[in-house]
């Protein structure tokens, strides 16, 4: 076994084209996960229990399955009843819809977090629920969700190689086809590693000083 | 204090690194004894029928493995376990010794025998195509399908067809790669791809499981050669492949050869028209 400096040069480019697809389906990805996890934790905190209790199983089914299975059947099942995706586009769902049962779940307890006796001060002052919302509770309960939506950001980033299964050519995959012609996996997966070190690490850096600077003022040092 | 346990973390992984290597890298010596001493050889299929066939229960036939099973009995070996291995995957399994030899159908090319040895030919067959209906593009060879680059086909990573399809002027943005065969003819039957490229008795009998009207095949396709597949060895293994070849002359000569192939739809006649050295000289 031994480092070839002309497999690195010949399989770099293709890399260099999945980081592309593997950053856009990630970025895509998390913006549908924030916006349905959003929808869906206003859903599950719904005063009318059926809708209550059917977002809540909803949020449960996609969350205890996994999402290799649910991408197979965005991918070859929903053809079959007549609704046809793009690889990308089925992978970019599979992983919105995935990650925005978790991130459902950052949004509730942000919200829930919220002292009882806010809820309590907007109804004195005669708040409507938008009121309510948009003037007392969400502004206390944004900045802390905002460090765990960004570590889930980082998760969805390195479940991107899944969507190879489903033909997306995203950087896991763009090595994997050349080391199945090539025979050679050492540099190709290394470099696949790397890429994945390379943003992963500073991603969490900085959300880790996220986490630092919503800190309630109450906790800083 | 940081930069302390982080110089101790770095040591300790090069230490741990250092041990893994040195556990490979040894093994090799008399391959073939290791297999009677253990009962059995471990082999590579891709579960492509009916070259190689993984039964519900984890048994392996298909005609590749079953002529593999009948020359390993002669040579003191008397059970096949089979491991799936997509065909891209079997040269890098073979090198890093995840199994003793590859029975699936692996094709004899020059390429692949610059890294590893094969026994002589026991499966030939023509390339097929399948299309949908009519064949709408009118695809019968690699060159048509380079020649419209609206048209895509999808076939398996690293196997033969990926390569005849490259080298006929196919571009690579038009083959889109299936994870497993009958995935590819859903693609098709889905109209991500408009056409499956694959050894012409794998995809008739895909098509057969299948039973869709909607497809066609194409077979044989023109201007590709006939493919020729051989048992596929550990360069190191020389000793093994040539007992291998030894025994598998037998079993042609006893005419038993015939009646395993056969019956899975390959021609004895064809296979044994060729030798190792019509594909690669020396190997």
């Amino acid at each position: 076994m031994e480092w070839s400096w002309t497999v690195v040069e010949a399989v770099l480019p293709k890399l260099a084209q999945g980081l592309i697809v593997t950053i856009q389906a990630t970025f895509v990805g998390a913006f549908l996960a924030y916006v349905l996890g959003l929808g869906l934790a206003l859903l599950k905190m719904s005063k009318i229990k059926v809708v209550a209790w059917i977002s809540y199983w909803l949020g449960e089914f996609v969350r205890r399955t996994p999402l290799l299975v649910q991408l197979y059947f965005l991918f070859y099942v929903l053809p079959d009843l007549g609704i046809f995706l793009s690889p990308f586009v089925a992978g970019v769902i599979g992983l919105g819809v995935h990650f925005s049962a978790y991130t459902s779940e950052v949004y509730r307890a942000g919200i829930e977090n919220v002292p009882k006796g806010q809820w309590e001060a907007s109804r004195a002052l005669n708040y409507n629920s938008y009121q309510t919302m948009r003037f007392v509770i969400l502004p206390q309960s944004i900045p802390p969700m905002i460090p765990p939506l960004a570590n889930y950001l980082i998760t969805m980033f390195k479940e991107t190689p899944l969507l190879s299964a489903i033909t997306v050519i995203e950087l896991f995959n763009a090595a994997n086809i050349y080391s199945n012609s090539h025979y050679k996996y050492l540099e190709p997966m290394t470099l696949v590693g790397l890429f994945f070190l390379i943003v992963s690490v500073p991603s969490a850096y900085f959300a880790m000083r996220l986490e630092k600077h919503f800190k309630p003022k109450s906790m800083r040092g | 204090m940081r930069s302390l346990n982080l110089r101790k973390a770095l040591v300790g992984m090069v230490a741990a690194g250092a041990v893994i290597a040195g556990s490979i890298g040894s093994a090799s010596a008399d391959t073939l004894q290791k297999l009677r001493d253990q009962g059995y050889a471990t082999v590579a299929v891709a579960n492509e029928p009916p070259y190689s066939d993984v039964k519900g229960d984890g048994y392996v036939t298909g005609a590749a493995p079953d002529v593999a099973r009948a020359v390993m009995k002669k040579l003191g070996v008397p059970e096949l376990k089979a491991q799936v291995v997509a065909y891209g995957s079997m040269i890098p399994a073979l090198l890093a010794r995840r199994v003793d030899m590859a029975t699936s159908g692996l094709y004899i090319k020059p390429k692949r025998c610059e890294s590893i040895i094969y026994s002589e030919p026991d499966l030939c067959g023509a390339e097929a195509f399948a299309v949908m209906k009519g064949n709408p593009h009118n695809i019968l060879t690699y060159e048509d399908i380079g020649k419209n680059p609206d048209v895509t086909m999808t076939t398996c990573a690293g196997c033969a067809e990926e390569a005849y399809a490259l080298e006929r002027g196919v571009s690579a943005e038009q083959i889109k790669v299936f994870t497993d065969p009958p995935s590819g003819i859903k693609m098709l039957q889905q109209g991500r791809v408009d056409v499956f490229a694959l050894s012409g008795l794998g995809t008739q009998d895909l098509l057969r499981k299948f039973n869709d009207p909607n497809l066609e095949l194409i077979m044989p396709v023109k201007g590709v050669p006939m493919g020729c597949a051989g048992a596929a060895f550990n360069p190191e293994d020389k000793d093994f492949r040539d007992a291998y070849d030894q025994a598998l002359k037998e079993l042609k000569d006893s005419g038993e050869f015939a009646k395993i192939i056969e019956p899975y739809g390959f021609s004895t006649e064809a296979t044994l028209a060729v030798k190792r050295d019509d594909f690669c000289p020396g190997n």
